[in-house]
């Protein structure tokens, strides 16, 4: 069977400099050649650097920005080449969560309105019957009925993101890319949204994209895993064997950088115990 | 929403008064008085003196502004000093005008600017975009009583398609009344057209980028959806704030171009009276011209409401 998502030499480059007629006089390349696919069921880490161009290639995925060149095929449809209205069905299978749940949720809305507006557009849903699937979507990330009318700022960073995983949930995709989702979040909501996105891919056989700079995050959920650096990948395969018996200089060198949080710990209780046993040295020598 | 519009209008009482008594005392300021004016070129300092006092022009200031706003507050704006007839009875006559050419230049501000700001916007550092950075720019410089006789030369003279003067009522047919209007309102529309397209294009270029913008493209709505349901409404509270001040300037524009246009509204009456020094009407053009600004502003204040949930508690 065909992956769900394969992706061929993607490149995206951006102007930098302008002439004063506006002409473009120099570029810099974002992604250059970006090749991968992914499974049904599957998740893709993609981890990096900050700018070595794991969130373009999120969206560019998403066909939320176009690429300069390099196709794009979901479900054995080339993407690129579609209609406005076979770009809507896409978007209604193909989703994306982004890192900061609170400037990514229209402030003006509430999020009976936010939830449901993707509800309207793909499934027709109204009135009443949007309402009730609305709950339904709220209740399955863990929020109440009575939140419904309120608006994005009366909600906590964790509340937030799993309002938007609901918004994301609404269309009923099959694929959802996930920039950083949990990066601007506290350590222990972060679990509870992991946890939540992987129950959804069992009971779902949800597809993701799972861009992150947390590489024991990436470890923890992807089934494979791409390295970039300055727009290209690196290095990819499956994650343990990455993370086991990396091949490229560079993934050795970012897993090098990973903190061993014992040895942190240890270190530290070691300097403390240090400190203690100076203080109290200096201490008798005062009181001598 | 009624206890923030309720604020808003107790708020207005303490400004009218002071903007009253400002103009009561700037008027008093200039120097000469109407009795001056009343009793001729060749009056005797008698005669004038007999003038100021049937006028009541002789008691201090204070006393003359107390007795006005007593009556005010009544209804009674006073008499003119020129006619016998009462100052509301003259404002009333002249009002219809002002407020009609007020309309129709809001909405030519309303339909020029905002579209223009809208596909500015959309589109930023486009052709249409830069076209319409320079052709505001232009139109704000210039003032309106310019572009008042740039329109009058063609339009009115050269080929006579619009009348060059005048004013029809709208009970003698719409068309012949918009016929009066339309040049007389571009002419003070231009400005206004202009810096609201600017505001509309900076505060919609702004939300456009924002990161929820993103998610609403990601959701798969329509490009206009997301431009007209998303992005005006956060865009919408400093569109709004600029399109409420373009009413005192609209208003301020009015004087110079009813002029121009020989409308006989409240500027052209605004004017006379100034040169003329009758007080009385100077007086009730300034306060009707600021109760129906405050109005506006309590309208946009209300609009606000509507635009921004955090406004509303």
């Amino acid at each position: 069977m065909r992956p769900l998502l394969e992706v061929s030499d993607l490149v995206k480059t951006y102007p930098v400099k302008r002439n004063l007629l506006g002409r473009v006089r120099e570029r810099t390349t974002v992604t250059d050649r970006v090749s991968f696919t992914v499974e049904r069921g599957e998740t893709v880490g993609i981890v990096g650097e900050s700018g070595a161009g794991k969130s373009t290639v999120g969206r560019l995925a998403l066909r939320l920005i176009e690429p300069d060149s390099g196709s794009i095929v979901f479900d054995g449809r080339d993407v690129l080449g579609l209609s406005r209205a076979e770009l809507r069905e896409f978007r209604q299978r193909a989703q994306m969560i982004f890192q900061d749940p609170f400037s990514s949720l229209d402030p003006h809305m509430t999020i009976r309105e936010a939830v449901g507006e993707p509800l309207t557009i793909h499934r027709g849903l109204k009135g009443m019957e949007r309402d009730a699937a609305v709950t339904d979507l709220l209740a399955r990330v863990g929020l109440r009925a009575d939140q419904l009318d309120k608006y994005p700022r009366e909600f906590s960073g964790g509340q937030l993101q799993r309002i938007a995983i609901a918004r994301a949930l609404a269309t009923e995709p099959d694929f959802i890319v996930c920039d950083e989702p949990v990066a601007a979040l506290d350590v222990s909501i972060q679990a509870q949204v992991l946890n939540l996105l992987i129950d959804l891919q069992r009971e779902r056989g949800l597809a993701y994209v799972f861009v992150s700079h947390d590489l024991s995050l990436v470890r923890f959920l992807a089934h494979r895993v791409a390295v970039m650096r300055k727009g290209v990948i690196v290095e990819m395969g499956p994650t343990e064997q990455v993370f086991t018996d990396p091949q490229h200089a560079y993934t050795k060198t970012l897993l090098e950088a990973i903190p061993d949080p014992r040895a942190h710990f240890l270190g530290r209780r070691a300097e403390a115990g240090a400190v203690r046993a100076a203080s109290a040295m200096v201490g008798t020598a005062k009181e001598s | 929403m009624v206890t923030l519009i309720a604020k808003r209008i107790a708020s207005a009482i303490p400004m009218l008064l002071f903007v009253s008594f400002f103009v009561y005392a700037l008027v008093d300021l200039v120097p000469g008085d109407a009795a001056t004016a009343l009793a001729g070129d060749n009056a005797s300092a008698e005669q004038i003196e007999q003038t100021r006092q049937a006028l009541g022009l002789d008691q201090p200031l204070i006393v003359r502004y107390l007795d006005w706003l007593g009556g005010a507050l009544t209804g009674d704006l006073g008499t003119s000093l020129y006619s016998t007839q009462s100052v509301v009875q003259i404002i009333a006559e002249r009002l219809p005008v002002t407020l009609s050419l007020t309309l129709v230049t809001m909405m030519i501000v309303v339909a020029v600017g905002l579209p223009a700001g809208i596909a500015a916007a959309v589109q930023p550092n486009s052709w249409l975009d830069r076209g319409l950075t320079v052709f505001s720019s232009v139109a704000i410089a210039v003032p309106p009583f310019i572009v008042a006789l740039a329109l009058v030369i063609p339009l009115a003279i050269l080929s006579p398609i619009f009348p060059a003067t005048g004013y029809a009522k709208l009970t003698d047919g719409a068309g012949t009344w918009l016929q009066h209007l339309i040049l007389p309102a571009i002419a003070i529309a231009a400005i206004s057209a202009a810096e609201l397209a600017r505001q509309t294009r900076a505060s919609l270029v702004d939300v456009l980028g924002r990161d929820f913008i993103r998610t609403t493209r990601s959701k798969g709505l329509l490009e206009s959806t997301i431009v007209g349901r998303h992005g005006l409404k956060n865009a919408g509270v400093p569109i709004v704030t600029v399109l409420g001040l373009q009413v005192s300037r609209v208003l301020a524009g009015a004087v110079t171009v009813e002029f121009v246009f020989a409308l006989p509204g409240l500027g052209t009456l605004a004017v006379s009276s100034v040169f003329s020094r009758d007080v009385p009407v100077i007086l009730g053009i300034v306060m009707v011209c600021t109760v129906f600004i405050v109005v506006i502003n309590v309208i946009v204040d209300a609009t606000y409401g509507y635009l921004n949930p955090r406004v509303r508690v």
